[in-house]
């Protein structure tokens, strides 16, 4: 069942009114399942924050329609079953913990008694039990940041939508942000979270979607994006002779780059070959060169990451906003 | 029904105002200037408690003016400024409620402010001739109302402009208001015709004069029904436009 539908979603802006209209978001359409953590990856200004702000009704597209779980975006009905933390959140720093997740518990329609209950629950489950009565202005952005957390998940939503959720946070903050969304997860929760931090959609992430100027440029799962097989092994033999070295050049045909004491050659796969193919050719010329009496030191087989992924479609500096 | 968001909001702008300095500067201000009267009053000759009460009154309705300028230009600003707009959006509510509840939330920091200036002012009074003067109420309560009228327009410009501007622009209608019937009186001696049309039109259609009822109130002159249900019912009419432009322009925008 899909909790999230986005189609073919259009907004441009204007920074000036004599300035020309920079198109933020081009016919961008995914969907997001109940029960998944999704991950929405981008560089900075890939567009990733206007099409969250479109689904939540803070800004309106220009062309495109979405759903959030089966109704129109921004109507009350759909808002009631979500929580939200902005990038970068703000709040009026002179409330307490406590008077700040009451105001939004209470914006979220919540009842007091429930918000008694509530609140000393998502203080403990964002680990920051003991703030009840300490004031926003004394929080670090850390803080500041798992208090947002807390009001997104006060209502106890069926959607989480996490605006860059790891920003501010030190590694121990950011594994136990994971651990929460992972706790969601398995409660039956839907939680969709921007980010750029490779590592945090590779550990949890169950489908991706990967964004660059405003353009959707892969959607699926991480299997489905990045192949479980090798792509290419490295090897390092030792440079023993230049009968040795001469044979290695000529029959590798790849690259061989000597080093003191040794030779090392990335062995890749040939345009179209299959990995079984690739793999039988790799083990024939060690082989080979074992026969010549090679003393093989390593064979390391590289596997594609979703950082590849991510930089071959992204691409180089220029390409970024 | 005090749980509904329009309450909430309005109860956060009052939390809000409380933790200004501004407004305690203003305050503080208005305080010094209605203790001065009393002090100016001595001085005059057999005047002393006209003059505490025509000074008095005019700081209430100019400080209370800027007060509600302040403010109406502001909370809307701050709101998007530190996007805190972005999780209140996100909230089960209606764009129009915010506004709503926003101006709920200033009639109420006005009413304090108004309450509080009009303590000192009796105090002052009562320090001055022994007596409590219930004929101050009429004219305390239209500086009220027209301080929620300067709130409205506030709110109005504030939906799609900078805090500037809209102080600006908001001083410039309060201005426009209170001198409209010597700008008629000037506009229907005028040789241009496009001038004459504006300033009689402004004369007819916008009058803030009607919410001062200092002379009435310093003079012990008679204070009729009319003089406070006319400009009540006017206010009413001004405010709930105000409110549905303010409405519209803040339902249509993006927060970016």
């Amino acid at each position: 069942m899909e909790v999230l539908r986005v189609e073919n979603l259009e907004k441009s802006f204007r920074q000036h009114f004599w300035t020309k209209n920079r198109k933020v978001l081009d016919r961008v359409s995914f969907s997001v399942n109940a029960g998944e953590i999704f991950g929405f990856l981008g560089p900075n200004g890939a567009g990733k924050s206007t099409a969250i702000k479109i689904i939540l009704g803070i800004i309106y597209a220009d062309a495109g329609s979405a759903t959030l779980l089966g109704q129109p975006i921004g109507s009350r009905e759909a808002k009631r079953k979500i929580g939200f933390l902005p990038e970068n959140p703000y709040f009026y720093d002179y409330l307490t913990s406590t008077d700040f997740l009451q105001f939004h518990g209470q914006l979220s329609g919540m009842s007091h008694d429930l918000l008694r209950k509530r609140i000393p629950e998502v203080l403990k489950l964002v680990g920051m039990k003991g703030t009840e009565e300490m004031r926003l202005r004394g929080f670090s952005k850390g803080m500041l940041q798992r208090i947002g957390l807390a009001q997104a998940l006060l209502p106890d939503p069926d959607l989480v939508i996490l605006d860059e959720p790891m920003t501010g946070l030190d590694p121990i903050g950011r594994k136990e942000v994971r651990d929460i969304m992972q706790d969601l997860k398995r409660q039956g929760k839907t939680v969709f979270f921007s980010t750029h931090i490779l590592g945090d959609v590779e550990a949890i992430c169950d489908r991706v979607a990967i964004m660059n100027l405003g353009k959707l440029l892969s959607l699926g799962t991480l299997r489905e994006l990045v192949p479980l097989e090798s792509q290419s092994a490295d090897l390092i033999w030792v440079d023993q002779s230049a009968d040795f070295r001469a044979w290695l050049q000529e029959t590798w045909k790849e690259e061989v780059q000597k080093h003191s004491g040794y030779l090392s050659i990335k062995f890749e796969p040939q345009a179209g070959e299959a990995q079984k193919d690739f793999e039988k050719r790799l083990s024939q010329l060690i082989q080979q060169g074992l026969q010549r009496g090679g003393i093989l030191q390593s064979v390391t087989h590289r596997q594609s990451s979703l950082e590849d992924l991510f930089v071959r479609q992204v691409g180089a500096l220029n390409s970024r906003v | 029904m005090k749980n509904h968001a329009v309450f909430i909001l309005a109860k956060n702008v009052f939390d809000d105002a409380r933790h200004s300095r501004v407004l305690y500067i203003a305050f503080g201000f208005a305080v010094t200037l209605i203790l001065f009267s009393y002090f100016l009053g001595q001085v005059s000759l057999n005047q002393d408690i006209k003059v505490v009460k025509d000074l008095g009154l005019a700081t209430i309705s100019l400080l209370g003016v800027f007060v509600a300028i302040y403010l109406s230009v502001n909370t809307l600003f701050q709101e998007v400024k530190h996007r805190t707009i972005y999780t209140i959006i996100s909230k089960p509510l209606r764009r129009h409620e915010v506004v709503i509840g926003k101006f709920l939330g200033m009639a109420l920091v006005l009413l304090v402010v108004v309450a509080l200036m009009s303590f000192v002012l009796y105090l002052v009074i009562g320090i001055q001739e022994f007596s409590f003067d219930y004929r101050l109420f009429p004219a305390l309560f239209l500086i009220y109302i027209e301080m929620l009228i300067v709130a409205s327009f506030g709110l109005v410009f504030s939906s799609f402009s900078s805090p500037f501007l809209s102080g600006f622009f908001t001083f410039g209608i309060f201005l426009i208001g209170r001198v409209s019937f010597e700008l008629g009186q000037f506009g229907a001696r005028s040789k241009n015709e496009l001038f004459k049309f504006f300033a009689t039109g402004i004369q007819k259609t916008f009058d803030l004069a009607g919410f001062n009822l200092r002379s009435e109130v310093v003079h012990g002159l008679p204070i009729y029904r009319e003089d406070i249900l006319f400009p009540v019912a006017y206010a009413a009419a001004l405010i709930l436009v105000c409110m549905l432009i303010s409405a519209m322009a803040f339902e249509r925008r993006d927060f970016k």
